[in-house]
């Protein structure tokens, strides 16, 4: 994997009346970590930061320049959290998690589904169940996507997470759970979304009047 | 239609709305979703409408999630009846929705009808709502 340059500032103020501030100004504040030294505050452009995502995804290996110049080995850094609004969609937060090249770590990466089932032509419906796995790797090795072959799936069948095998790559995982399923289809299907099933058993188990 | 099953208090104070949502604001179960971009309150038969008019487009295609509940009680007194008297009695169950929730998830139908199909629910619904997709997880 391809090491990808970020523009960043360092970052003196914090709390939400200057981190306002620098959104309104067209920044995003963000933060540094890692095992081996402290967290430090970052700013980026935000129209930098949208078209870098846009462009290298949030798996990408990314080396932060402060004006420029890589300044130390902290500046290594895998995107480890990247939050929105949940309005307008923007950029609010950036996380980055300091790594070294030699140390494995633990990143969730995309699943890519491959293929068009043969379930799907006998009525079947593809019905991924997983859409990010967690992995196990050295940081140039971390896969942009997790491809996944569902060409050969059948109504009934299903991929699970001890199929997989990505060379360099090892998956985390205590029970072998399912990826991706192909589900005969039901005359009506719906089904009440966790939250909202949540909600109507916490009602449930409060008891009654 | 949606309600639980029981409920420890039959009446619950009227409340009032704030901020954005802070959780369920994005896709979790399907490719294409229905997102609120008002806060206010949707009532159960608004659920029960918006999810008919999604099923009955799309009819035996695709999956739907709804990812809202309507766990608030609504009370109301009778007509023609003087203020006073105590808090009427609970007349409907209704979502509390801030701006960012997602209210319906489908999966399994193209694009373009699952946009169909979102737009004849959002005139169901009483908030201004957007449609979202899922950036490509399929190639096939």
């Amino acid at each position: 994997m391809a090491i990808v340059n970020l523009a960043v500032q360092p970052r003196e103020f914090a709390g939400k009346s200057a981190v306002r501030d620098l959104r309104r100004n067209g920044m995003i504040p963000a933060v540094v970590y890692g095992k081996e030294h402290d967290a430090t505050m970052l700013t980026l452009n935000e129209r930098e930061f949208t078209r870098f995502l846009q462009r290298y995804g949030q798996s990408s290996l990314v080396s932060l320049q402060d004006d420029g110049v890589a300044t130390d080995a902290q500046r290594l850094v895998i995107i480890k959290d990247v939050q929105h609004n949940p309005v307008s969609g923007k950029v609010i937060h950036v996380d980055f998690h300091a790594v070294r090249l030699g140390v494995p770590i633990q990143v969730e990466v995309p699943v890519n589904l491959v293929g068009k089932p043969v379930g799907i032509a006998r009525g079947g419906l593809l019905q991924p169940v997983r859409r990010t796995l967690e992995i196990r790797c050295l940081p140039r090795q971390i896969p942009e996507t997790i491809d996944i072959d569902v060409s050969g799936l059948d109504i009934g069948e299903a991929i699970h997470v001890e199929e997989l095998h990505v060379e360099g790559v090892e998956f985390i995982f205590s029970t072998n759970f399912t990826i991706v399923t192909v589900q005969g289809m039901k005359a009506e299907a719906t089904s009440v979304g966790e939250e909202g099933a949540e909600a109507g058993q916490r009602a449930a188990e409060a008891g009654g009047e | 239609m949606l309600m639980p099953k029981k409920v420890k208090y039959r009446k619950q104070q009227k409340g009032r709305i704030h901020g954005d949502a802070k959780r369920g604001s994005s896709l979790s179960f399907g490719d294409f979703g229905l997102q609120a971009l008002e806060p206010g309150r949707i009532t159960n038969r608004q659920i029960e409408a918006a999810r008919i008019a999604i099923t009955r487009f799309i009819k035996r295609g695709g999956k739907v999630w709804i990812r809202i509940f309507p766990d608030k009680p609504i009370t109301k007194k009778p007509a023609e009846v003087r203020m006073g008297k105590g808090k009427g009695s609970p007349e409907e169950w209704v979502a509390v929705v801030k701006p960012g929730r997602v209210l319906y998830e489908l999966e399994g139908v193209d694009q373009e009808r699952a946009m169909e199909a979102l737009r004849l629910a959002s005139h169901k619904l009483p908030v201004r709502t957007r449609a979202l997709v899922r950036e490509v997880s399929h190639e096939g």
